[in-house]
């Protein structure tokens, strides 16, 4: 009978904590750098300019519809074919925000459509410079429809990068194998990285909300976030 | 029926299925594998799925390798059907230890610390490590490779990255999910050298067609065996009588040669 007992990893667990880190900085700047890029395609989308439209409505077309995995190997091992050659970490933070920022582009731009013209009308109507337009009038109500799904995508970025293991990189999931393999105790090690994903996740969430809470900071303290 | 009583049944069908089947992967007493596997008909074995000419699987999704062949002639053997369930490197010990399958065959090293979880059978082939290299490499010998600028790509969990870091040291390891991802990494240019099953290694050198080629030295002693849930003494006497029949009659070198491409050099 197999016998489920953490203690078996003891030897491991002090290379957890830089798998961890590792993780934890992967994901925050996979989320950073697609939600830029995500905002720019977004942009792109509702602009009056029509090549600007199939540009961006192409790009986030393709990109919703590969698989991550699939992104990441052709990557790195299809893109030394016409010379460029990608390290694993490097391969799997341009795959994790190019992928990424197809959805915060969707996400951006439900946002923005929220926010209706008689908003901007009226801003323009007071006087407002476009900085004031947008940074008092339009961001903060963006800023409040899309944060839900936003966290959604953070929580999926964070997910997503347990895919660099597939390229070598020393994240969660790599320790994962190592630890089991070294220990042959595969179950505590598969519920040990699922836990510290569990944790990351609900952590990066926090993150997000807190962030949110002081962004919107000046609007009326019953708002939901 | 409003939607807490629909969750509830849902909830509950849920449940059920799960522990039923948490149930069916429960192995059964020790010491009656053996009985299951003539009772149920099927004997269920584990194989990883990138591994040529061991065991990989084909365009129609069906195993296909000199250890999917061993696994099919047990079966047959047995009087019983054989039926495949691909593992990774890790899955290779877990599904034994969990009783979700009765034999590995999987390019599996018996090595001391293994034999502590899971039981192996007489080798059926003994292999070494060799590096392998890109024909234009500037490495001209494992001293060289030793350097903390080159990259070795090697298969996660398996025998192959404690070889690499026992040899290489200094160089740094690329962990990758499978022994074919790692090739192609060289194939890539994304590592430097692959440390390679000494077996494989022949029969890939022959398909690179000259644009690989080896290190000097031979770095490990690795005996391949059958692995089986440990703690079974007649299951391990029935399947460990197969393999040693297997290997003095001569089907061993037969079958090798069909998958290889070349003659075994003798181990036993």
């Amino acid at each position: 009978m197999y016998e489920f007992n953490l203690a078996a990893l003891k030897g491991y667990i002090a290379a957890l904590p830089p798998a961890l880190a590792a993780t934890v900085w992967l994901s925050l700047l996979a989320i950073v750098c697609s939600l830029a890029l995500g905002i720019v395609l977004a942009l792109m989308r509702t602009n009056t300019n029509r090549l600007l439209r199939i540009v961006g409505g192409t790009y986030v077309e393709v990109l919703r519809n590969v698989p991550l995995l699939i992104i990441i190997y052709l990557f790195f091992f299809g893109l030394p074919a016409v010379g460029l050659r990608l390290s694993g970490w490097q391969t799997s933070f341009l795959a994790l925000t190019f992928a990424s920022a197809a959805y915060m582009a969707e996400i951006v731009r439900g946002g923005l459509a929220g926010v209706g013209p008689g908003q901007y009308e009226a801003a323009r109507s007071q006087g407002m410079g476009a900085f004031q337009l947008y940074g008092y009038v339009v961001l903060p109500q963006v800023i409040r429809i899309a944060y839900a799904p936003f966290g959604n995508m953070c929580v999926a970025i964070v997910l997503g990068s347990s895919l660099a293991s597939v390229v070598g990189v020393e994240e969660v999931t790599t320790w994962m194998h190592s630890a089991g393999s070294g220990s042959f105790r595969y179950l505590e090690a598969f519920t040990v990285a699922a836990l510290a994903y569990v944790v990351l996740a609900q952590a990066i969430n926090g993150l997000r909300i807190a962030t949110g809470r002081w962004l919107l900071r000046h609007r009326n303290p019953g708002a939901p976030l | 029926m409003n939607i807490s009583r629909s969750l509830a049944f849902l909830s509950a069908g849920v449940l059920s299925l799960a522990l039923s089947t948490f149930g069916l992967t429960q192995p059964s007493q020790a010491g009656s594998v053996l009985n299951d596997v003539i009772t149920r008909g099927v004997l269920r074995i584990a194989t990883v799925p990138s591994n040529p000419p061991y065991s990989s699987v084909n365009a129609s999704g069906e195993p296909e390798g000199y250890d999917v062949e061993i696994g099919k002639r047990i079966a047959a053997a047995l009087k019983v059907k054989p039926e495949f369930t691909m593992v990774d490197t890790a899955g290779r010990i877990t599904a034994l230890q969990t009783g979700r399958v009765d034999i590995t065959v999987a390019d599996f090293t018996n090595t001391v610390e293994r034999s502590t979880a899971i039981a192996f059978t007489d080798p059926y082939a003994v292999i070494g490590s060799v590096f392998m290299v890109a024909k234009d490499s500037p490495i001209n010998s494992v001293e060289e490779l030793n350097d903390a600028k080159y990259k070795i790509g090697v298969a996660r969990g398996g025998t192959t990255e404690a070889t690499a870091q026992r040899v290489a040291p200094n160089a740094q390891l690329v962990r990758f999910d499978t022994v074919l991802d790692a090739y192609m990494a060289l194939q890539a240019g994304q590592v430097d050298a692959h440390l390679q099953d000494s077996l494989k290694n022949a029969s890939f050198l022959k398909k690179a067609n000259g644009a690989m080629r080896n290190l000097d030295g031979n770095f490990s002693y690795e005996e391949i065996g059958i692995g089986l849930p440990a703690g079974d003494f007649d299951w391990w006497r029935v399947v460990n009588t197969w393999v040693r029949q297997f290997n003095n009659s001569g089907e061993n070198a037969r079958l090798f040669e069909t998958y290889f491409g070349y003659q075994m050099p003798k181990f036993n």
